[in-house]
C-alpha cells in the first residue's frame, strides 16, 4: 500500500464528510436492526425461559430405589454448593407423613416456607404464609371439611410406629389457606422441624423439589445435580420440562424467521445507499483512471473506503442495536437484556460485507467503462 | 403524455426499478404476513401451552378429603363421591366446546399387586364418542349461538391426548385388550417388563392383565398402574362411576372483567357484562359452563398449569408486536433508501425534462406518481408474498398446518398493505424528489448533482 493510496482513501473519507456520514448512517441503521434482532432472539429466549419457570419445579429428587424411603436433610447443602447453586432457581425439601387432626387422618407435610414461596408462585394463599414454627398452611379442602380458617388453631397427633403406644402431639396456628387446584388442597403444611419431630423423622426428608434457573440446558443441570448428590435420584418432571421446550422452540422459530427477514430487508437498503455513494463518484474514478491508475488500484481504493465505512457503520450499528435491544427488554420484561458477544462479530461482519458487496458491484460497472466517456458525462 | 412517459419510464428502468420493487415488495410482504398472523398469534401460542396438560379439574361437589402419600391415594368409604361417566359427553356441548381440547375421567383405588400396594388408575386412555346435540339451554341470542357452530360429530380424547409428555415404552393399551400401563418406578421395583403378566387384587375381586407399556413422567404417576376405565370400574365394583375429570381447555388470559367475575361471582355481574364474560373463553367462564353441563360437579383451576400462562402470553404478544415493529421499520428504511438511489440515478433525465420546459410541479408530480406506481405494484406482490410467508411462519413456528382467514379480513389486509406500500414509497421519494425539483437543468444534464 503506497502512501498515495492511503492518502487518497483517508482524504476521500475526510473531505466528503457529509456523504460518508450518510453511508455510515445507512450501514449503521441496517446493522443496528440486525444486532438488535440477534440480541433479542438470545436475550428474549433467556427471559422467556425464566418466565416459564413460573410453572414451578421441574426437577424432583427422591431416594434411590432400594436406599430406603428418606433422604438425609444434611445433604441438602450439596445443592447450595458452588457450581450447583447457580443452576437452580431454588429448591425446597418436603417430609410427608400421616397425622391425626380433629380425629381425621390427614397428610401432614413439613417444608421450608420461604423456599417454597420462591419456587411455587402458583400457590395462592388466603391469609398469609406461615412465619414461626407453630404456624400452619392448610389446604382449601381440609379447611372446608374441618371448618378451619386463618386465625384458628388445631392440634395434630402422630402415633409413632416404632415406639408402640407413644404418640406425639403439637398445636398449630392456621396462618393461611392454600388453593392450588392440585393434591396440596388435601394436605396440611407446617415447618420442616415441627413436622420432623411430630412424625419422628428427625433429620430426614421425603423429597426435594428443585427449579432450574432456566428452561433450557435441562439435561446438563440434571447431570450436575446428579453428580453433586449421588445418593438422590434426580427426576425430570416431564410435564413441565417437555411443555416448556415445546413453547420455547415455537417462540424461537418465530423470532429467528423475523430476524432473517430483517437481515434481508436491511441488506437491500444498505445496498442501495452504498450503490448510490459509489455512483456519485464515477467522475472521480474516471479521473483516476485517466491519470494512469490501473483498474486494480482504483478498485482497491474504493474497496478500502467501503470497508472503512462498513467497519465504522458496523461499530455504530452495534452500539445502537444493543441500546435498541435494551429498550425493548426494559419495556417488555422490565429488565436489561444481556448483550451477546457474538452479536458484535455479526454486526461488524454484516456492516462490512454489505457495504463491500454493494460498493464493489457498482465500482466494477464503472471501471469497465472507458474513462473518457464517463468524464464526458455519457 | 404523462401516462405514456410514465409507462415508458417504468418499463425502461428495469434494473433500478427491480431494486425498488424488491424493497417495496419485501416490506409489504412483511406487513401482510404479520397482519395475517396477528389474527392467530396468541391463539396459536395458547394452543402450544396445552402441552402442559389439563388446566381444569372437575370433581364431585362434596369433594372427599383424600390421603395421598407417595403414589398412593386413599379416600374413606363413607365420604366417597362420584360423577356419572354417562354425563361426560355433555362436556363437549358447552358454549366453548371447541375450546375443550381433551379430557379424561379417572377412578382409582389402592390394590394389592405383586405383594405390595399400588394405586390402580382407571381412565379413558384413547376413547371416541359421539357428541350429543345440546338441548338448547344456552342463555344466548341465536346469532351468537350460530357463530359457535353446531355440536354433534365424533370426538376422540383420553389420557393419550391429555398428557402429551408421557413417554410410553411399548404401546398404549386398547379399549378391551386386557393391557395395562405401569409407571417406570413401579415397574423397576416389581421387575416388570413389556409382556409381563400382572394380577391386581381388590377386596374379593381380581383381574389378570398383561403389561403392554411402561410409562415415564418424572412425577408421582411413575408409581402407578393405568388401565382402561371400564376394567377399573369392574374391578372396584363401581360400574359407570368416575371420581374426577381432568380437562385441557384453550383459554384467554384473564382481564379486569374476568378478575371481577372471579371476585364477586358471575351472578352478580350486570346482564350485558355477564354475556360478555360468558362469551369469552376465560378459564373462569369455561369452568362455569362445565359446571352447568354437569350439575353435581365442581370445577377447579389447576393453578400450577394456568397461573403462569396468562402473564406469559401477554408478554409474548408484547414482544411479537415490538419485533414486528422493528421489522417494519427496517422495511420502510429500505424503501426510502432505494427510492433515493433510484431518483439520484436519473438526474440527467430530470435535467432533460426541465430543459424541455417542464416546471418543478410537473417534475415532482411525475416522480411521485412513479413512486406510487412502484408502491402499488410492490404492495400487490407483497400481499401475496406475505400470505405465503405467513403460511410458512404458521407451519414452522406453530403447529397449525393451515389457517383460513375470512374474505373480509383478507380484504382489510390487502387494503392496508397497498396503502402502506404506496405511503412508504411516497414518503421515501419525498426528499429526493424535492431535491430533484430544485435541480438546475444544465448541471443535471452534465451529471453534476
Amino acid at each position: 500500500v503506497t502512501t498515495m493510496t492511503r492518502r487518497l482513501v483517508f482524504g476521500a473519507l475526510f473531505h466528503r464528510k457529509g456523504t460518508v456520514a450518510v453511508a455510515v448512517a445507512a450501514v449503521a441503521l441496517g446493522t443496528s436492526l440486525v444486532v438488535a434482532a440477534v440480541n433479542l432472539r438470545r436475550g428474549v429466549m433467556g427471559r422467556f425461559g425464566e418466565e416459564l419457570r413460573a410453572h414451578g419445579p421441574n426437577l424432583m429428587l427422591v431416594p434411590r430405589t432400594g436406599a430406603g424411603p428418606f433422604l438425609d436433610e444434611k445433604e441438602l447443602d450439596r445443592l447450595g454448593a458452588h457450581g450447583v447453586a447457580e443452576r437452580l432457581k431454588g429448591h425446597v425439601p418436603f417430609v410427608f407423613g400421616v397425622a391425626k387432626i380433629q380425629g381425621r387422618d390427614l397428610v401432614l407435610g413439613g417444608t421450608n416456607f420461604r423456599a417454597l414461596e420462591k419456587v411455587s408462585p402458583w400457590w395462592q394463599v388466603e391469609g398469609r404464609w406461615p412465619h414461626g414454627s407453630g404456624e400452619a398452611l392448610v389446604g382449601l379442602n381440609v379447611a372446608v371439611k374441618l371448618g378451619l380458617g386463618p386465625g384458628d388453631s388445631f392440634s395434630a397427633t402422630h402415633l409413632s410406629a416404632g415406639q408402640a403406644g407413644k404418640s406425639q402431639r403439637r398445636d398449630f396456628f392456621v396462618s393461611g389457606i392454600v388453593r392450588t387446584g392440585g393434591p396440596e388442597e388435601h394436605q396440611v403444611f407446617v415447618d420442616l422441624k415441627s413436622a420432623q419431630s411430630l412424625l419422628g423423622l428427625t433429620g430426614l426428608v421425603t423429597m426435594v423439589l428443585a427449579s432450574s434457573a432456566t428452561a433450557t440446558d435441562l439435561e446438563q443441570t440434571v447431570a450436575i445435580v446428579r453428580e453433586a448428590w449421588p445418593g438422590a435420584e434426580v427426576k425430570t418432571q416431564l410435564q413441565v420440562a417437555e411443555a416448556e421446550k415445546a413453547v420455547l422452540s415455537r417462540v424461537e422459530g418465530f423470532l429467528s424467521l423475523v430476524a432473517a427477514v430483517v437481515l434481508f430487508v436491511s441488506g437491500v437498503s444498505v445496498f442501495s445507499t452504498m450503490a448510490k455513494e459509489a455512483l456519485e463518484r464515477r467522475v472521480e474514478m474516471a479521473l483516476m483512471r485517466a491519470l494512469g491508475a490501473s483498474v486494480r488500484e482504483v478498485a482497491w481504493i474504493f474497496t478500502a473506503e467501503a470497508a472503512s465505512i462498513g467497519v465504522l457503520g458496523g461499530l455504530v450499528g452495534f452500539v445502537m442495536g444493543i441500546l435498541f435491544a435494551q429498550l425493548l427488554g426494559l419495556t417488555v420484561f422490565g429488565a436489561f437484556i444481556h448483550p451477546s458477544p457474538e452479536s458484535f462479530v455479526v454486526g461488524i461482519a454484516v456492516g462490512v460485507s454489505i457495504s463491500l458487496v454493494s460498493s464493489l458491484s457498482v465500482v466494477r460497472r464503472i471501471t469497465a467503462a472507458a474513462p473518457a466517456l464517463v468524464l464526458k458525462g455519457e | 403524455m404523462l401516462v405514456r412517459s410514465l409507462a415508458k419510464s417504468l418499463w425502461e428502468r428495469k434494473a433500478s426499478g427491480a431494486l425498488v420493487l424488491l424493497s417495496v415488495t419485501s416490506a409489504a410482504a412483511l406487513l401482510s404476513a404479520f397482519l395475517s398472523l396477528a389474527f392467530h398469534l396468541t391463539e396459536e401460542m395458547a394452543k402450544e401451552f396445552r402441552a402442559f396438560g389439563a388446566n381444569i379439574l372437575l370433581v364431585p361437589k362434596s369433594e372427599p378429603l383424600e390421603i395421598g402419600i407417595g403414589g398412593l391415594r386413599y379416600v374413606t368409604a363413607e365420604e366417597s363421591a362420584y360423577l356419572e361417566e354417562a354425563d361426560l359427553p355433555a362436556l363437549k356441548t358447552v358454549f366453548w366446546r371447541h375450546n375443550i381440547i381433551a379430557f379424561a375421567p379417572f377412578l382409582s383405588r389402592v390394590v394389592e399387586v405383586g405383594g405390595r400396594r399400588a394405586l390402580v388408575v382407571g381412565a379413558w386412555l384413547d376413547r371416541e364418542f359421539s357428541v350429543p346435540e345440546p338441548d338448547g339451554a344456552l342463555p344466548l341470542s341465536g346469532e351468537t349461538r350460530a357463530a359457535v357452530g353446531p355440536a354433534g360429530g365424533r370426538f376422540r380424547t383420553g389420557l393419550k391426548s391429555l398428557s402429551p409428555w408421557w413417554r410410553v415404552e411399548g404401546r398404549w393399551p386398547g379399549e378391551r385388550d386386557g393391557g395395562l400401563l405401569v409407571g417406570a418406578s413401579l415397574a423397576r421395583e416389581l421387575t416388570l417388563a413389556v409382556g409381563s403378566a400382572l394380577t391386581l387384587a381388590y377386596e374379593s375381586r381380581s383381574l389378570r392383565l398383561s403389561v403392554v407399556g411402561i410409562v415415564q413422567t418424572g412425577g408421582v404417576d411413575d408409581e402407578r398402574i393405568f388401565v382402561d376405565l371400564e376394567q377399573a370400574q369392574a374391578l372396584f365394583g363401581l360400574s359407570g362411576k368416575v371420581e374426577a375429570v381432568e380437562i385441557s381447555a384453550l383459554v384467554t388470559p384473564d382481564n379486569a372483567l374476568a378478575l371481577r367475575a372471579a371476585r364477586v361471582g358471575p351472578a352478580a355481574l350486570p346482564p350485558e357484562e355477564y354475556e360478555t364474560w360468558y362469551c369469552t373463553p376465560y378459564l373462569g367462564s369455561i369452568i362455569h359452563q362445565l359446571e352447568e353441563a354437569i350439575p353435581d360437579a365442581k370445577g377447579k383451576a389447576i393453578r400450577r398449569v394456568s397461573q403462569g400462562e396468562g402473564a406469559f402470553l401477554a408478554k409474548l404478544k408484547h414482544t411479537f408486536g415490538l419485533v414486528v415493529a422493528v421489522a417494519l421499520l427496517a422495511g420502510s428504511l429500505g424503501v426510502m433508501a432505494t427510492m433515493v438511489t433510484a431518483i439520484f440515478e436519473r438526474r440527467r433525465e430530470i435535467g432533460l425534462m426541465k430543459a424541455l420546459g417542464a416546471d418543478r410541479r410537473q417534475v415532482g408530480l411525475f416522480f411521485l406518481l412513479e413512486a406510487a406506481a412502484w408502491g402499488l405494484a410492490g404492495g400487490a406482490l407483497g400481499y401475496f408474498g406475505g400470505l405465503a410467508l405467513a403460511r410458512e411462519l404458521a407451519a414452522r413456528a406453530f403447529s397449525t398446518s393451515s389457517f383460513d382467514l375470512s374474505f373480509a379480513s383478507q380484504g382489510i389486509i390487502l387494503a392496508t398493505t397497498l396503502i402502506m406500500a404506496v405511503g412508504m414509497a411516497l414518503l421515501g421519494s419525498f426528499l429526493p424528489v424535492r431535491q430533484a425539483m430544485r435541480l438546475e437543468p444544465m448541471r443535471a444534464l452534465r451529471g453534476i448533482w
